[in-house]
């Protein structure tokens, strides 16, 4: 490594994936740190309200502080052929002092959902704390700030792409955003918001001792702050808002926090976490771990998995159909139909006191470890709200999992139209109502479908039409078993959807991560190519045996990094050396 | 206070007074009859999952060495050894009738760990050591980190000595 790269990579206001943290340095150095970074020409720059307002009341934007000149930045960045993405954090952000307020407004330090107060090391090893959202004089402070950043872009000539920031973490395989809190001051919005709603529907006071109803109050209110900071944000600066994205930092949980504090990093959970954001659409960050601290190859995989390619997926503007063939995609065989959180009043089923009891059930049904050990991160956990039918996608070559809570009219529709149209559909019925399930059988009846029944450590109704295929099972009886006899159940559903995979890669400490492109004009031969990255972040030498499937042919080793790969005519053997990282490109096709 | 190495301090929250409502688990039908298994696991509304919500009484947020939180395997193992009749599968660890309970549950882990001391620290405490923290010199040896901060903030237990812990311990398990 240079001098030049071990100074870039010490940089402060450089922390790595592109992000450019203006306020860390003097505006007169801007441009030679812009013209170094080496991650493209998409800059990301988060706007740091409390650099721009210490009060919440007035505002700089350059007359006082040359470093608050976000027109200076933009204008510099263009002439350095760079383009900078605005990103305006809706929630607290980790990597800012008070998770981003002004000085004067943090005056509440937020609670996780263990009660633990919100506190994270950056990569600078500063103590930063979130503050609350939920204070009303935080969101009044918050539109009048954006209120004057929008004045500010439009007689600046300001001409860049402002993104929405939700920031989160990853903890116990699920998604948590900053803007919870259960401090003092959420309990004193949450009373209000709750005095509010008694008063247009006094009904509500006869659930009010019910612990099931709070809950499920707490969750709308959460929902409803969220969705007001995103609202205003929207309206204010509608000329230059893109969108909303969603990150997650790694080393940013509350368990992070109680290692990091202690001097260690965890390199192996931040390589799990950001590989379960990818599965959850989320955008993994590393930008609080040093950038010395690094180790390589995590940094590695953070640059190929994300930096290089998902983020640009984001915030590129749209691109051309043979565009897409450069860039490579998670690839997801089976799509995961979580509850929809936001919207709790539409499913009378669905369980609020515990949004994540679905994925529990996977848990405890077996699916959730037999996709880690035979199809690690080739899913997608999406609320069932996306859930719809495409006919521009091909069907049959992912599994939709539905837990039978979740079907409404709505979504048995589209249940049966992405059968009917080739897809294949597998679903816990345990939970499915009588109504839904009569229904079912009703349609079976209507289209003279044969519905095979068998049972395999539980009951299995399946049934074909054509390419599509629609197996219900049964859960809860799936739950007694062994965990021997959960992983035969799911081995045989994943034969009888017939997707073809290489498998087998059976090493827990060897990080393997799948991604798909489409085949280019020279690539005919092939219906797809896959990229497997294999990285070794252990300190020992490795050894992966991969089965070369009928379907596959190995085309392409990519950036071997202290890897050797061995190709036998079934077989192909990497060996990877500790730190140790290596790609490679398989061409798909139909047998 | 930075050669403070062998110790471990619990976090832990109190959810209110135990309340023994949790429903009781059905029972479950005969594992031969399979024919109404299946009909009974698509009626009832599941309660064995429902027990993943945390009751009363005192539960454990995380446990913390000198280098960092300490993963609830082991802590879960001993927990389950402690009190067979209660469910160790919660997200915190938990739950105990009172903080005694807590300390011996802490004096069997240091000894399983081989930890010298212990410390106990409520979520109110932690949390106000927190908004009093203004730095944390996490890459400077000399100077304390979090759980030895922690540790010298909160009321450490007194363990029993080594020589006669087994004494005690047998006790408790016989």
């Amino acid at each position: 490594m240079s001098v030049i790269e071990a100074m870039q990579n010490s940089d402060p206001a450089c922390p790595g994936e592109n992000w450019f943290l203006y306020w860390r340095t003097s505006s007169s150095l801007w441009r030679s740190k812009i013209e170094k970074m080496r991650g493209g020409k998409n800059i990301i720059v988060p706007i740091n309200w409390s650099f721009h307002s210490e009060t919440g009341d007035r505002v700089d934007f350059g007359n006082d502080r040359p470093e608050s000149n976000l027109a200076r930045l933009v204008e510099m960045a263009g002439e350095c052929n760079r383009t900078v993405h605005f990103y305006l954090p809706v929630t607290p952000a980790p990597f800012l002092q008070n998770g981003g307020l002004p000085h004067l407004l943090a005056r509440q330090v937020a609670q996780g959902p263990d009660q633990l107060a919100f506190a994270m090391v950056d990569s600078l090893g500063q103590l930063l704390k979130i503050h609350s959202f939920f204070d009303p004089r935080v969101f009044q402070s918050f539109t009048k700030f954006i209120g004057q950043l929008a004045h500010y872009f439009t007689h600046s000539g300001v001409n860049a792409k402002l993104w929405g920031l939700e920031c989160g973490y990853i903890e116990n395989g699920g998604y948590q955003s900053f803007l919870f809190d259960r401090s003092k001051t959420y309990g004193q919005a949450f009373t209000r918001y709750m005095g509010l709603a008694k008063e247009e529907a006094p009904e509500l006071e006869k659930n009010l001792n019910s612990l099931s109803f709070e809950k499920k109050m707490n969750m709308r209110f959460f929902w409803t702050i969220r969705d007001l900071y995103i609202d205003a944000l929207k309206k204010e600066l509608s000329t230059h808002f893109e969108g909303i994205l969603k990150y997650s930092f790694m080393g940013a949980s509350p368990i992070d926090f109680l290692d990091r504090a202690c001097g260690n990093n965890n390199f192996s959970k931040y390589s799990e976490d950001m590989l379960e954001s990818l599965c959850r659409d989320v955008i993994p960050s590393s930008i609080l771990i040093p950038q010395s601290g690094k180790k390589t190859i995590y940094s590695r995989q953070v640059d190929e998995l994300v930096s290089y390619s998902l983020v640009s997926s984001k915030i590129e503007d749209s691109y051309y159909e043979e565009d897409r063939q450069s860039y490579f995609f998670g690839l997801v065989f089976f799509h995961l139909f979580l509850p929809d959180q936001k919207v709790p009043q539409q499913s009378h089923m669905v369980d609020w006191e515990n949004p994540l009891r679905i994925e529990e059930r996977w848990m405890v049904q077996g699916l959730r470890s037999f996709l880690k050990n035979n199809f690690p991160y080739t899913y997608s956990l999406i609320p069932i709200e996306k859930f719809r039918f495409d006919e521009t996608v091909s069907l049959s070559s992912k599994v939709s999992v539905i837990d039978g809570e979740l079907v409404d009219q709505k979504v048995f529709n589209n249940v049966l139209k992405t059968f009917m149209s080739g897809g294949q559909i597998l679903m816990d019925r345990s939970n499915l109502s009588p109504f839904f399930l009569l229904k079912l059988e009703t349609f079976f009846l209507e289209n003279s479908l044969a519905v095979e029944k068998i049972f395999f450590h539980t009951n299995v109704h399946s049934a074909l039409l054509g390419d599509g295929k629609l197996v219900l099972y049964e859960g809860g009886l799936l739950n007694t078993k062994s965990e021997s006899e959960k992983n035969e159940f799911w081995e045989k559903m994943s034969k009888f959807f017939n997707l073809v995979h290489i498998k087998n890669i059976k090493n827990d400490e060897v990080t393997s991560y799948w991604r798909t492109r489409s085949s280019s004009p020279s690539e005919l031969n092939y219906e797809e190519i896959r990229r497997l990255s294999l990285y070794n972040g252990t300190s020992y030498k490795k050894k992966i045996k991969l089965p070369l499937e009928r379907n596959f042919v190995l085309l392409k080793i990519l950036d071997e990094q202290n890897a050797v790969v061995q190709s036998y005519p079934h077989q192909i053997e990497v060996q990877l050396l500790p730190e140790g990282a290596v790609s490679l490109d398989f061409g798909v096709f139909s047998v | 206070m930075g050669s403070l190495n062998n110790f471990l301090v619990s976090i832990y929250h109190f959810s209110g007074p135990i309340i023994s409502t949790a429903p009781a688990l059905p029972s479950l039908p005969p594992s031969n009859d399979l024919e109404n298994s299946a009909d009974f696991f698509s009626k009832r509304d599941e309660p064995y999952l429902e027990n993943l919500v945390e009751s009363g009484g005192h539960w454990i947020v995380a446990i913390l060495g000198s280098k960092g939180h300490l993963d609830f395997e082991q802590a879960r193992e001993i927990y389950g050894e402690l009190f067979p009749n209660r469910s160790a599968k919660e997200k915190h660890l938990g739950a105990f009738d009172s903080l005694d309970e807590i300390e011996i549950f802490m004096a069997l882990l240091c000894d399983k760990l081989q930890m010298e001391r212990a410390a106990l620290c409520s979520v109110v405490e932690y949390n106000a050591i927190i908004e009093n923290l203004t730095t944390l010199e996490i890459n400077d040896p000399s100077r304390p980190n979090l759980a030895q901060i922690l540790f010298s903030k909160t009321r450490e237990i007194k363990l029993p000595e080594n020589s006669k812990r087994k004494g005690i311990f047998g006790k408790l398990f016989h």
